[in-house]
């Protein structure tokens, strides 16, 4: 469904004052992988090894310094205009941090609307009910419609950052280390959502998180990304049980376990 | 947050006198007890001190000093509204352009608010008003053009670091506009120092109509300012207190009124300035 082929953003690194290029930051290098429909596909990695910046590649929102990013079959880099708009409303971005990734002067139903509001022509009544089917999938009651973010915890506004999400009927989601900035109860439960939702809608996924024990629960296929770079890619289970390489090892190490039960699980 | 702002007594004292202000001006016509305009040439009627039929006394043309203030608030706040109309205008457009798109439209905003900022504004304006004439428009626009740079400064501040939360890439990925992303997520979060701004230079654009009035290149007479009031009044000044005290405390209570507003928003609006 989607394939990323030799994808490269260097950021520059601008210097004195006629902001003259010193060097450039290599954060997303040359990077190749696919996803099937309905799969998801873990990507994970230190803070600053490029997972988001290729996040956002993908869905647009930065410009790509070169490659190409087939969705459907389509080139996503050298769309006009008004195809990227199309577009949009097929992928979608799930994000970290529940505190920031809502507007602060927005009521919820506004929130959770906007991708209506901005894509089809609807009544406000129609809106009304998309709104509430949308919270009913994501497990909130409609009853918190005319509520502002603030007076929501972290965990449901991650479930109203979902609603937003899936509202536009979405075939790919990018879930942005969704659970990272929760508690670990929390996680358990949002993580069965997305679970859920992903059969519900058929959703194909693209999950950035640095917890590997985060990909074990919810990825088919994880890439493990380091400065830029893919280092390896495969199924989870081949790569948790059998790491080829150093930094993969590095990283599965770094998962604590608390449980010694579930450390034979992995090496079933 | 707008109950902690009707809380404040600073706040709520400020409004208060601005909307009796207001209010006058608003109504000027049924409070003036007599026409501003209309003169009185005899000896007994001109620069006469306050009295029953005259609460603030006569001018040097006879003229009801009382009335004439009523119609000046009108002359004061009006100018004062429509500048900072217009100052709110050009900041907040120039401000969100190059907070929105920064790079080389950024550069020559900045640039630009940093050439009119050289300027003391008040000598600016004076010179301004100089080549282009007297008139209560020119006043009004030479005082809203040449106001509005700090408030570019703060939107431009405001839309650089909100422009990266999260809220406004997820209202990217939704396939938002650029004038939806700029006024219905970004400007919305932006507003606090546009309010404390918008007081603050009311004030401030209420004090130099009447500095300009008071000099001569503001609003002409026979239409009435406060600040030609004083002007006419200092020949006055050892025999008629009441030509330069009446106008010059309606001046005071007005400005300071706004700056009381202002400072009081500024301390609710800022978590960091409360105690």
């Amino acid at each position: 469904m989607i394939s990323v082929k030799h994808l490269k953003k260097y950021f520059p690194i601008k210097k004195g004052l006629l902001q003259r290029a010193q060097g450039y930051v290599k954060a997303v290098d040359d990077i190749s992988f696919s996803v099937a429909k309905q799969e998801t596909l873990g990507l994970a990695g230190e803070s600053g090894s490029g997972k988001t910046t290729t996040a956002r590649l993908i869905l647009n929102l930065l410009k790509a310094d070169g490659g190409e990013i087939l969705f459907d079959g389509e080139d996503i880099l050298r769309l006009d205009r008004n195809k990227i708009m199309g577009i949009r409303s097929k992928m979608q971005i799930i994000f970290q941090d529940p505190f920031s990734s809502l507007n602060p002067r927005m009521r919820i139903r506004e929130i959770i609307a906007e991708g209506i509001t901005i894509h089809r022509h609807m009544t406000s009544k129609e809106t009304d009910k998309s709104v509430d089917e949308v919270l009913e999938m994501v497990g909130l009651p409609s009853g918190y419609k005319s509520r502002y973010p603030h007076q929501f915890s972290g965990g449901e506004r991650q479930r109203i950052g979902i609603a937003r999400a899936i509202i536009v009927r979405p075939e790919f989601i990018v879930c942005d280390e969704p659970v990272s900035s929760l508690d670990v109860s929390i996680q358990a439960k949002i993580l069965n959502l997305l679970k859920d939702l992903k059969e519900r809608l058929k959703l194909t996924y693209i999950f950035i998180t640095h917890d590997l024990s985060v990909v074990a629960t919810i990825c088919e296929r994880v890439a493990v990304m380091h400065n830029g770079k893919i280092v390896e890619i495969g199924d989870t289970r081949t790569i948790f049980t059998n790491p080829r390489e150093e930094y993969t090892r590095r990283l599965l190490r770094s998962i604590p376990i608390p449980d010694p039960s579930r450390r034979r699980h992995f090496n079933k | 947050m707008v109950r902690e702002i009707f809380r404040n007594k600073q706040i709520v004292l400020g409004l208060v006198v601005i909307l009796f202000m207001a209010g006058i001006a608003t109504f000027a016509p049924f409070i003036a007890t007599y026409s501003p305009y209309e003169q009185n040439l005899s000896p007994e009627a001109r620069i006469q001190p306050p009295s029953r039929e005259h609460w603030f006394g006569t001018d040097d043309l006879g003229r009801d000093l009382f009335s004439r203030m009523v119609y000046g608030a009108r002359t004061s706040l009006s100018v004062g509204f429509i500048a900072v109309g217009i100052m709110l205008t050009v900041g907040i457009t120039l401000g969100v352009l190059a907070g929105y798109y920064g790079g080389w439209i950024d550069f020559i905003i900045m640039r630009l608010v940093e050439v009119m900022m050289c300027f003391p504004t008040l000598y600016l304006i004076l010179i301004l008003l100089a080549f282009l004439g007297p008139s209560i428009f020119y006043v009004m626009a030479v005082i809203g053009l040449t106001s509005w740079m700090g408030l570019t400064r703060f939107v431009r501040a405001e839309f650089l670091s909100l422009r990266e939360r999260e809220f406004v890439i997820a209202a990217k990925a939704l396939g938002a506009t650029d004038l939806r992303i700029a006024f219905r997520h970004i400007l919305p979060n932006a507003l606090a120092p546009v309010f404390v701004s918008i007081t603050f230079s009311l004030g401030g654009a209420i004090l130099v109509e009447n500095s300009l009035s008071f000099l001569g290149l503001g609003v002409q007479i026979p239409i009435p300012s406060w600040g030609n009031i004083i002007s006419t009044g200092r020949f006055y000044i050892e025999s008629a207190w009441w030509l330069t005290l009446f106008p010059g405390l309606a001046i005071l209570i007005t400005v300071l009124s706004f700056y009381l507003v202002g400072d009081g928003l500024r301390a609710v609006l800022d978590p960091r300035l409360k105690r």
